[in-house]
């Protein structure tokens, strides 16, 4: 009869992994400087805690408060208007770009030499769109064409653009394709094929992520002040760099706010748009908040006009990387420290993330529930460039608040994706590891755990995605890395090198997808 | 669709085409629109907290309403280069300026420098430290942090930094960790509250914070001041009307400290009185910015 | 007495599964329980096993009732007690060798039952019983890579490892070919008996049943139809128990479904 051998064939790479591990995270900690127990200290905490005892009673300051009103009113309207232009951006961008209207795969045509080439091109310029953060293309358009609410919407548009084009034409490439294969067949345009099969098949997906996207693009606006391109955002800076606690007290609660409404009304549209009447209603809200908000935004474009000619000037500046060794050397080093920020607080936000998860999945006593819940709201609800604030407060200036920053932040975007992971995931294996006398603890991680687990980690690659670009802009409040570089080479106008930053940035995103791609292959 | 709809010109860079007709598309109309004549846009860059610039403008500007008989506003603005690419770009006519972001403009586009403070031609800086550190000389704050204001500021960033490194103090090696707080009053908040441990700002808002009993001297500490140096004034953009310019000149000329009102003026802008400056003043700047690396 | 039940009834979700039942297995008896599907054998052994709590009668196991025990105590209890599933519970990414030690949790203390998830323990012994249900190479094979019929013999493997006093079976071999099949059921007979353990196994095939156990058990509709010795089981006993029964068809839960965009 076979049999194994008495020894883990894995044996080798078990203990590599175990021993690499902790080897390499306190390896990101002490590059990064990131001392857990500074945050024990003393001093540290008294600094954080006065600071943030501040916060209470938030400022009813007249004058503050017609500000709040109004830079509200800004974010709300940049967020809409700039949603409106990624999708005008975006959706040609994914019909021309997406494999499922291509003839030579619906219907077998050799596809024409230069259209190909088109294809790549378009293919990427989305990439470089989504590659570099909006708050980057803000600064980038502060920079080089003036103030106020205009680069804000344009950021949005042209990073979201970039985002929408990839996601539509994953969208569309994900649909049965025998009606499309059909109407292709029979000689349609890529616009028919599109309007006439792909369209009703995919709308309601397409619609529920423009939504989603929405709903990320309020919080993206309500930070872009940090560059001077208008909304909330200048107000928070300005009471952060001030240290006025209650100003920041009063902008946190709106922010919750505003965080909890969009999230409401995001979820109340997405509903909608399964019937007839609910479609109806959200085309109309679209129309009117689109309206409003171009109405809104209006009167201060007109007074600050948009220098296109500078932007052009910018441009021709701006496309002479700097490429010095001693700058290059420079530049690595913010690479280095931007990535292993973004990997350890991943990583330590993947730990906090399950901690918080269990209670908040009621795995934990029952009345720790609604906290823990109010907690993960907060500390996803709370920009990540404020907690950068609050970290470079607590820390000192540096990558390690960058760390502390991006794992207090992630821990609640985790915590509530881990926790609806632990919701969907059966019971059984868990009730029959019990029923044969297991504690609680064991139950959990024999039976619990390690069906979590590949969801888990494939939501924690995903986030540090999107962590490596916070990394790289957590800079801008003096958490260390490439943002802080690229904050600087702009002010002094020095734009040679920042496009080298810019570029630097665009290489380490795209590698670090491209290697949590990888491992979400592999670990899948 | 908007792409496939261009024929692509052979000559140029179709891409470039794409996207010079899609933002000229957007903006034609926000582009075009022309400065009503008769308002005068004024900014500052933020070397202070945004509130405290607009209480500090409020009077110049009625006084400027007054003598050029045109409708002022004051346009505030989060940060100094900001300021600079603004007037650059004609979004404002006139800007208060320091050293530093009036040589950024004026290599960047045509501006001319109108007055300034008596004052500001023998500006300095004021290193100040946390209390509690127990240093006392520039050369302690070896492997500490260090603030200071926006990297864009003459007062708060260049001219220190300039002197610094006369003395061999690289702040990038020296200190542990080198921040921009921004704006000199946020640099003393920083300090004060130990977020680093020692920081430099302009000697101007320094001492106004110090006689406003802004200052909690238990915390903050004053370690030294740098040699003088040629600091703010105020500039116009070059396409502004040369008679226009003149008037504002002369407007600012005008102000004397025996007249009660045009004191309260000059209180607020911690000035004597003005004087006429010109570009020729700021040649020193100019070396320092180049040879501390900030400038190209 | 290894079980008892004195009148115990179970209602779920309102829907009434078990009428009272009662019934007694003496120590080291082998019983087997069949009927027609629905007739709530899944649910008697959930009873069995403390998995379920009656809400009428009363359940006695290996002398105790489950439900007056302190956590400590009920812990003790379960440990000597093992369930075999239609369906092991056996999570995708373990390993064979993680997922049969599992089987012991009841008796490790939490801090052992950590250390072994980090590093295998015991794996003599853990071979031993996979080797008695013939899958002695997959020792350290991930579950996902087996078949349906390989997962319910390494969920036999954990039992065996077990070794508990009261062995329960739900269709333990519903998806193993007739001979393997055989062979498995007369190895859990002859595991009890070496042990001197209690059996009681709920089996779709009653030639099965007739083969291997002493005493049977009709179920019907919540209800025992009959509780005899193998000798007095006659066909026409056997007509009636199954009479009017649909063919069942096998239904697989579906597992959570990838996921398409990272959040913002």
């Amino acid at each position: 009869m076979l049999s194994a051998s008495l020894h883990d064939p894995a044996r080798a790479s078990r203990l590599a992994g175990l021993i690499a591990t902790p080897l390499l995270l306190l390896a990101a900690m002490a590059y990064t400087g990131f001392n857990p127990l500074l945050l024990a200290d003393g001093d540290t905490a008294g600094t954080l805690w006065r600071f943030v005892a501040d916060f209470f009673p938030p400022s009813t300051d007249g004058a503050f408060l017609h500000d709040l009103l109004r830079e509200t009113a800004t974010t709300l309207a940049i967020a809409s208007s700039g949603l409106a232009l990624a999708v005008l951006l975006g959706l040609p961008l994914a019909l021309l770009t997406s494999r499922a209207l291509e003839r030579d795969t619906l219907c077998g045509e050799a596809p024409a030499r230069g259209w190909q080439w088109l294809q790549r091109l378009l293919r990427g310029v989305l990439i470089v769109l989504r590659g570099v953060p909006d708050l980057v293309w803000a600064l980038l358009l502060v920079r080089a064409a003036g103030l106020g609410s205009l680069p804000a919407v344009l950021a949005l548009g042209l990073a979201y653009g970039g985002m929408l084009g990839k996601v539509y034409a994953e969208i569309l490439e994900s649909q049965p394709p025998q009606a499309a294969a059909a109407l292709a067949a029979s000689g349609a345009s890529r616009l028919a094929i599109f309007g006439y099969a792909l369209l009703p098949q995919a709308a309601t997906e397409l619609i529920s992520y423009s939504v989603y996207r929405w709903e990320c693009a309020i919080r993206a606006s309500a930070v872009m002040g940090f560059v001077g391109a208008g909304g909330l955002g200048l107000l928070l800076d300005t009471s952060l760099r001030m240290l006025n606690g209650g100003e920041v007290g009063s902008l946190l609660l709106l922010f919750a706010a505003l965080v909890a409404l969009t999230e409401g009304v995001s979820r109340v549209s997405r509903a909608a748009i399964h019937s007839r009447a609910g479609g109806a209603g959200l085309a109309a809200g679209t129309l009117l908040l689109l309206t409003l908000s171009l109405l809104w935004l209006w009167p201060q474009w007109r007074e600050a006009p948009f220098d296109v000619a500078g932007l052009w000037r910018f441009a021709q500046e701006f496309l002479r990387p700097t490429l010095h060794a001693d700058f290059l050397v420079q530049v690595g080093n913010g690479v280095l420290e931007t990535l292993l920020v973004s990997a350890l607080g991943s990583a330590l936000a993947f730990i906090g993330g399950a901690l918080l998860a269990l209670p908040a999945s009621n795995r934990g006593p029952r009345w720790l529930r609604a906290p823990v819940q109010l907690l993960l709201n907060l500390l996803r609800g709370t920009p990540d460039l404020l907690w950068g604030a609050l970290a470079v407060l607590a820390l000192g200036l540096g990558p390690a608040a960058g760390v502390l920053a991006l794992a207090v932040h992630t821990s609640g975007v985790l915590g509530r994706l881990f926790a609806q992971t632990l919701e969907n995931t059966p019971p059984d294996a868990e009730a029959a590891l019990r029923h044969s006398g297991a504690g609680r603890l064991a139950c959990l991680c024999y039976g619990l755990l390690p069906q979590a687990l590949p969801q888990w980690v494939a939501y924690t690659l995903y986030r540090w995605e999107n962590n490596i670009r916070i990394a790289a802009i957590l800079g801008l409040v003096g958490a260390g890395g490439l943002g802080q570089q690229l904050y600087l080479a702009l002010s002094l106008f020095q734009l040679s090198n920042a496009a080298t930053l810019i570029l630097a940035m665009l290489l380490l995103s795209w590698g670090v997808e491209s290697f949590s791609r990888w491992l979400r292959q592999r670990l899948g | 669709m908007v792409a496939a709809c261009c024929p692509p010109n052979p000559k140029d860079n179709p891409l470039m085409n794409i996207a010079k007709l899609s933002v000229a598309g957007l903006l034609l109309a926000a582009a075009t629109l022309s400065h009503a004549e008769a308002l005068l846009k004024v900014s500052a860059i933020p070397d202070e907290a945004p509130t405290e610039l607009q209480r500090k403008f409020a009077p110049l500007g009625q006084y400027l309403e007054k003598e050029l008989g045109m409708k002022v506003q004051f346009v505030p603005v989060s940060d100094y280069a900001a300021v600079v690419t603004a007037l650059n770009a004609d979004q404002i006519d006139m800007a208060w300026l320091g050293g530093f972001t009036f040589v950024q403009a004026s290599q960047r586009g045509k501006v001319v420098p109108l007055v300034q403070r008596e004052e500001d031609s023998r500006f300095t800086s004021k290193y100040i430290v946390n209390a509690d550190s127990g240093i006392s000389k520039l050369q302690q704050l070896k492997g500490k942090s260090f603030a200071f204001g926006s990297a864009s500021s003459t007062s708060g960033h260049l001219m220190p930094r300039y002197f610094l490194q006369k003395q061999h103090i690289k702040p990038e090696t020296f200190f542990k960790s080198v921040g921009y707080s921004g704006a000199h009053d946020a640099t003393v908040a920083w300090v004060a509250s130990g977020k680093v441990d020692a920081g430099v700002l302009n000697a101007s808002v320094w001492d106004k914070l110090v006689e406003a009993g802004k200052v909690d001297q238990s915390k903050v500490k004053l370690l030294g001041t740098t040699p003088p140096y040629f600091d703010y004034n105020w500039t116009v953009r070059g396409s502004l009307d040369k008679k226009l310019q003149q008037k504002i000149q002369q407007a600012f000329l005008k102000l004397n400290a025996t007249n009660p009102e045009h004191k309260a003026i000059l209180d607020l802008q911690r000035a004597s009185k003005f004087i006429p400056t010109k570009a020729a003043n700021y040649k020193g700047i100019e070396t320092a910015a180049k040879e501390a690396g900030l400038l190209q | 007495m290894s079980l008892r039940l004195d009148a115990a009834s179970l209602s779920l979700n309102g829907h009434r599964i078990l009428q009272p039942l009662t019934l007694q297995l003496a120590q080291g008896e082998q019983v087997a329980l069949i009927g027609p599907s629905g007739a709530g054998k899944s649910s008697l052994l959930l009873l069995a096993g403390s998995g379920h709590r009656p809400d009428g009668g009363n359940v006695q196991l290996l002398g105790q009732d489950p439900w007056q025990l302190r956590a400590p105590a009920l812990r003790r209890l379960r440990s000597r007690i093992g369930s075999v599933y239609q369906h092991p519970p056996l999570p995708a990414l373990q390993r064979v060798v993680t997922a049969i030690g599992a089987g012991q949790l009841g008796q490790l203390s939490t801090l052992a039952a950590l250390r072994r998830l980090l590093w295998p323990q015991d794996v003599a012994a853990i071979r031993d019983a996979l080797q008695r249900v013939q899958l002695g190479d997959k020792l350290w094979q991930r579950c996902d890579r087996l078949s349906g019929g390989q997962r319910q013999r390494v969920g036999i493997a954990r039992v065996l490892y077990q070794q508990p006093e009261l062995l329960l079976a739900d269709e333990p071999v519903s998806a193993l070919d007739p001979r393997l099949a055989d062979d498995t059921v007369a190895l859990l007979c002859a595991d009890a008996r070496a042990r001197g353990a209690t059996l009681l196994v709920s089996l779709h095939s009653v030639e099965l049943a007739l083969a291997h156990f002493p005493r049977l058990i009709g179920l019907r509709d919540g209800q025992i139809a009959f509780d005899l010795p193998r000798a007095e089981v006659t066909p026409s006993l056997l007509t009636a128990l199954y009479a009017g029964e649909q063919p069942a068809t096998a239904d697989e839960p579906a597992l959570g479904s990838g996921i398409r965009i990272a959040p913002c």
